[in-house]
């Protein structure tokens, strides 16, 4: 059986059900400036390059790896936010510690923690967005979660 | 609550934002790409909702001028109730955002399609402010708003991949057109062209509509369609919409992002809850449903089961029962946040209070029977027929669980005897007939020809069947409570 390519309706069913998700997964890695931006072109080069997609995993998992990339293009950007500025941020202004100790993880580590906790995906999906195993992730997630508490053990406890 | 997942949840709040798919679609370059020097013309385009997917068997389309069919609004048929209910919904869902508010009463069935290898009827309904929305049966659809104003041609199409190459071709096209386009023709690559059927429906809607299929012999590279043309009565091009193909090997260079200013998010909590305003209280939770549309949730006592779910995603959500063009329904907002102790939100669209209820729902994989009863994990009635509602879904949804569950599919198609051994094996009660009832609480079953008919009774009294024949759902009246195939 032939691998079947995206449709643009199960890319729009996507976007429709968990726009929401992948926004606040951009706010966090790119801050409110460029987010908005940066899922609408996760989703048009979902669109763009449907044909490419070969249903070896599930589509929202496939979009969410463009997501992945187009932030770590914008991050390249020289017009991206230095990480621990606007990188994460929100109303909560009154976290420097946390938004610095996130900064600091290694890129792998924030996106774990980004995609467990804003997103909601399990190890599975988040393995198959960034390209790792499940144990990898597992790791990953442990180590990242590791570093935060040490760094703000005095801050948040 | 952990308090570094605490600590997350405020560096990024959940918001209930919706997006833009008109955009991600202009910038994608599917349909016509919004100009930025213009921005009415941009915010009109950004208004022309998606492209619904569709397997296509080209229909043959006349290569002849087709004259356009005109219609007169006012004296074409009535949408059906559920279309007029779908327009209603629209313009509850979409907000105040952008403002559509279709006038559902007044959906009309303005003329029938032939593409994607079926006939699609086509419903219109003016809007409040002067726009219109329209919808082609089981496909596309859209709304244009007030002030609107139309450019010549409005396109959406679909391509697909060109059989053993990497390039693309058009093969559905749907569009609006304004009131002066008599013809609307597809160019093509190899120089032919073919018009395609235009519907123009009178005042309020005031505007041309037209769908179809490219034929097959337009599916390679030099044949492909490149361009949709409006003209009028004289032949002369009022506007143009035009395909722009991307091999699907080929990356386009990435778009510089658009630096344009964010939209506000809710950050900022709405106004409290205003007065006169509904007050309820069950499963932990209170809630204070403003007058203004405004619910405030707060975590009191919570049982354990609910304490549980602290921290994981839920959906809140309040709503009041509606019957609209005969359609009966729960008609509210539903927010998706992590379950704290006190949240707020608001309600999306316009509906009046009173309200008859709040919920939270949380997915924590329901298999039967449900740990929670079927009921969501928590639910505060506000009126008495909010009340019924929830025990009403509670034993919808108890059947329609049981009789979905993946174990009883496996045995619902099986002759009687081996049916009536496999259901056996179920905390379930055998009824004398498809017509008795079970104890409140329980599902029955009686053996019915081909299958078996299952019920449920409700604390209301209110009787839930599934009737299943050969493996089949053929009769049930658990609708709008659950969902049962």
């Amino acid at each position: 059986m032939s691998p079947s390519p995206a449709t643009i309706a199960a890319i729009e069913d996507v976007y429709r059900r968990h726009y929401a998700r992948f926004l606040r997964v951009a706010r966090a890695a790119l801050g409110d400036d460029l987010a908005r931006d940066a899922v609408q072109e996760a989703f048009a080069r979902a669109i763009r390059e449907r044909l490419s997609y070969r249903g070896e995993g599930p589509l929202e998992a496939w979009i969410w790896r463009l997501l992945v990339n187009v932030c770590a293009d914008e991050r390249r950007s020289p017009i991206a936010p230095a990480p621990g500025t606007d990188a994460v941020n929100g109303p909560a202004r009154e976290w420097p510690e946390l938004r610095g100790a996130i900064a600091a993880l290694p890129e792998r580590q924030r996106l774990a923690l980004f995609l467990r906790h804003y997103a909601d995906l399990d190890y599975e999906s988040i393995a198959a967005v960034l390209g790792v195993r499940r144990g990898t992730v597992a790791a990953t997630l442990h180590a990242a979660r590791e570093s935060l508490r040490q760094a703000l053990t005095e801050v948040i406890s | 609550m952990n308090t570094l997942e605490a600590a997350f949840d405020e560096l990024v709040p959940a918001t209930t934002d919706f997006g833009d798919w008109g955009d991600v679609l202009a910038r994608a370059g599917v349909g016509e790409r919004p100009q930025p020097a213009q921005p009415r013309r941009r915010r009109r385009a950004l208004l022309f909702l998606a492209v619904a997917a569709a397997l296509l068997a080209p229909a043959a389309i006349v290569a002849a001028i087709l004259a356009r069919t005109n219609v007169i609004f006012s004296s074409s048929k009535p949408a059906p109730n559920l279309v007029k209910k779908k327009f209603s919904d629209l313009g509850f869902h979409s907000g105040s955002r952008f403002g559509i508010e279709p006038l559902a009463a007044l959906a009309r069935e303005v003329g029938t399609f032939s593409f994607g290898g079926h006939r699609h009827k086509l419903w219109v309904v003016p809007t409040r402010r002067g726009g219109f929305c329209w919808t082609f049966e089981r496909s596309s659809g859209g709304c244009t708003t007030a002030p609107f104003e139309r450019s010549p041609i409005g396109l959406s199409y679909l391509e697909d991949l060109i059989e053993g190459t990497i390039d693309t071709a058009a093969s559905q096209i749907t569009g609006i057109v304004e009131r002066g386009v008599e013809r609307v023709q597809v160019r093509y690559a190899d120089g032919s062209t073919s018009d395609v059927p235009v519907v123009y429906v009178s005042p309020p809607i005031d505007a041309g509509f037209f769908a179809a299929d490219i034929p097959a012999r337009h599916f390679t590279k030099a044949t492909r369609a490149t361009a949709v043309v409006a003209l009028d009565g004289g032949g002369r091009e009022l506007g143009r919409s035009t395909f722009r193909y991307e091999p699907s090997a080929h990356r386009p260079p990435r778009r510089p992002p658009l630096r344009t200013r964010p939209a506000t998010l809710p950050a900022a909590p709405p106004a409290p809850p205003s007065e006169p305003a509904q007050r309820g209280l069950s499963d932990g939770f209170s809630v204070v449903a403003g007058a203004n549309g405004v619910f405030a949730f707060q975590a009191q006592e919570l049982p354990p089961f609910v304490e549980r779910l602290i921290g994981t995603s839920v959906n809140y959500g309040c709503f009041k029962l509606v019957r609209e063009f005969g359609i009966f329904g729960a008609k509210g907002t539903y927010v998706s946040r992590k379950l704290s102790r006190s949240e707020t939100f608001e309600m999306s669209g316009p509906l009046p209070h009173p309200w008859d209820g709040c919920e939270i729902q949380a997915s924590y994989g329901h298999r039967w029977p449900d740990r929670n009863g079927s009921h969501s994990a928590v639910e505060i009635p506000l009126t008495a027929t909010g009340r019924r509602y929830f025990a009403d879904r509670a034993a919808a949804r108890d059947l329609a669980l049981f009789v979905r569950s993946r174990s009883v599919k496996e045995i619902r198609g099986r002759p009687p005897d081996a049916l009536a051994r496999g259901l056996g094996s179920y905390p379930i009660v055998r009824l004398a007939s498809p017509d008795a009832s079970p104890p409140a609480g329980k599902i029955g079953w009686a053996p019915t020809p081909g299958g078996a008919t299952f019920v449920e009774r409700s604390r209301t009294g209110r009787r839930f069947v599934v009737e299943v024949r050969n493996g089949k759902v053929v009769r049930t009246n658990v609708k709008p409570y659950a969902f049962v195939f």
